[in-house]
């Protein structure tokens, strides 16, 4: 497990961080810091606990073990007007039209709330101001929840899922609204999303969460340095490939791939090939090591 | 905060406002009209005084504000997990709960209040120690719908289902006040009179039970001597000295009063002790 440097200057850190929901931990010992302005991909499986831990962030549930904090305080303590969490659920009320939810956005978040810039990521999504919630597609309510939540323009944004649910173009447009706030603001944001590929260009840390536990954390080109991605002919892995920590190996074919994470020097023989493995590559790498390619290399 | 609840409890403050005018009409039209003698109901089933039945809506007002105004408060949010979006929009959880309590909950308590006031002038309901009469009088409305109200929001909390919160809330508060109804003419000590047995009590006396008096000794209610009352000479050879009664006088209408208010208020006071607690952990 890779700890990232608490340099002091971290807008999000987690230790021991832990939540069982009955008997099940949806999330155990999280030791992880994010430095402020740090656009972090929260990568996982369904049910690997990144909206657990993005709600323990938010101050929306308590831990059952450890602590979090988040610009240096218990997000349990006091309402945050300097973060922002867009939950799963889009938690919006049905019956109020759009106008009334983003009036509700201004009423709750007096000192912070930019309207113009709120109504403007309404407009994003097509909202017309007079419908209700309740009648909103999918697309719709993200819209609408994203509004609400960039509003305030908060220092730490904390993002479920934001582009489920919508159609390619929208996810686009509404990926570049969030990374258009963050690069403005300098917010932080912590994004929990499967769509990695979405992902793969513009953050610039990760934290890749595997049945509740963090599996990898920090900056993302060392990360990715780190790691390799070797190919070579079928067989036994290696004994000086053994000395390193494989994540995942796998044949196809007549090769054998295997994803590496160095733990020193590694001199690669010439018969086999080296690559830099891209996000989505190691990101699968880790969530289903003992994968089997069905489609030959 | 203020909005949200106001915009939220909108359609329940506004029932509530519309089912207060009219009560206040009915009292008015009562009183214009002035029927005060009991009238029997087509089927034959009662025989009231018209008054009568705005009194049983009021007896009945604590049960109908826990169930159908303060359950709703938090459960309905928590129901459909739109708490959410008040607590990851800068709001705290105490603003969030005193919000709904304050402009949701307060003010059906209040319109109660004043309609058991309106109507313990307006109608003068039967002697001072009877149920009804009782429940409607001084500070013991306010303090039996704020019960109500603390009762109403804690099952909200607990329950997290408007339709679970508003049948617990409604039973518990029912089961409350048929126990205080039980239990009031002993919340304060009663007197305890020896007297000969002709005496007889004003209207203002609030008798709890009685009985003959041989040698000295307090014969139970209802024990039997075997002679009629104005026997004097059979009771003279029973060993009948006289009688004795428990009775609360009109004075201590005051102490009953504010003890059974103070006893309330504990209850409530306990039930928005839980319901902070509670509300920390959502």
């Amino acid at each position: 497990m890779s700890l990232l440097d608490t340099t002091g200057g971290s807008a999000v850190r987690a230790s021991g961080l832990g939540r069982r929901f009955h008997r099940t931990w949806a999330l155990r010992e999280a030791d992880f810091a994010v430095p402020a302005g740090a656009i972090t991909a929260v990568v996982g499986a369904h049910g690997s606990g990144k909206s657990t831990l993005l709600s323990l962030l938010a101050g929306l549930d308590l831990p059952t073990t450890g602590y979090a904090e988040v610009l240096g305080a218990d997000p349990r303590r006091r309402p945050q007007p300097a973060v922002s969490h867009l939950g799963q659920s889009r938690p919006l009320y049905d019956y109020l039209t759009v106008a009334e939810t983003l009036r509700l956005g201004r009423e709750l978040n007096r000192e912070r709330w930019d309207e113009p810039y709120a109504r403007r990521l309404a407009e994003l999504g097509e909202l017309s101001p007079t419908a209700r919630v309740r009648t909103l597609s999918g697309g719709e309510r993200v819209h609408l929840a994203l509004a609400l939540a960039l509003g305030p323009h908060p220092d730490v944004l904390l993002l479920d899922e934001p582009l489920a649910g919508l159609d390619p173009l929208a996810r686009g447009r509404v990926l570049r609204a969030i990374l258009g706030e963050a690069a403005e603001s300098g917010a932080t944001v912590l994004l929990a999303s499967h769509e990695i590929d979405d992902l793969a260009d513009t953050c610039d840390h990760l934290l890749l969460l595997d049945h509740g536990r963090v599996r990898l954390a920090g900056e993302l080109a060392p990360l990715l340095d780190e790691h390799l991605l070797l190919t070579g002919s079928a067989g036994e892995i290696p004994a000086w490939l053994r000395a390193h920590d494989v994540v995942r190996s796998r044949h196809t074919g007549r090769q054998l791939t295997a994803l590496v994470r160095r733990t020193g020097e590694l001199d690669v023989p010439a018969q086999w090939r080296a690559d830099a493995p891209t996000l989505p590559e190691l990101v699968l790498a880790y969530l289903d090591p003992a994968a089997e390619s069905v489609v030959p290399a | 905060m203020i909005w949200l609840a106001w915009r939220q409890h909108r359609a329940a403050l506004v029932t509530a406002a519309a089912t207060f005018a009219a009560f206040c009409l009915a009292l008015v039209l009562l009183s214009a009209l002035e029927l005060t003698s009991p009238v029997a109901d087509p089927l034959g089933l009662t025989n009231n005084r018209p008054a009568d039945y705005l009194g049983y809506v009021l007896l009945a007002g604590p049960t109908l504000l826990a169930a159908l105004f303060a359950a709703p408060l938090l459960a309905r949010e928590l129901e459909h997990g739109t708490h959410l979006f008040a607590l990851s929009q800068s709001v705290s959880r105490g603003r969030w709960l005193t919000g709904h309590l304050l402009v949701g909950g307060l003010p059906p308590v209040l319109l109660f209040a004043v309609a058991a006031a309106l109507y313990h002038q307006v109608v003068a309901p039967g002697p001072w120690y009877d149920g009804m009469a009782e429940g409607v009088y001084g500070a013991l409305p306010l303090v039996r719908g704020l019960f109500a109200l603390s009762v109403g929001a804690l099952f909200g909390v607990l329950a997290r289902r408007v339709l679970t919160a508003a049948t617990l809330a409604g039973v518990t508060v029912t089961v409350v006040e048929v126990l205080a109804d039980l239990v009031r003419p002993y919340l304060f000590a009663p007197d305890v009179l020896l007297h000969p047995v002709t005496a007889s009590w004003s209207a203002e006396v609030w008798t709890l039970a009685s009985g003959y008096v041989r040698g000295g000794q307090l014969l139970p209610d209802g024990a039997v001597v075997g002679c009629t009352r104005d026997d004097a000479a059979c009771l003279d050879n029973a060993g009948i000295t006289g009688r004795w009664t428990e009775l609360h006088p009109i004075g201590h209408r005051v102490p009953l009063h504010w003890i059974e208010c103070a006893v309330y208020v504990a209850l409530a006071l306990a039930a928005l002790a839980l319901l902070w607690r509670r509300t920390r952990r959502i």
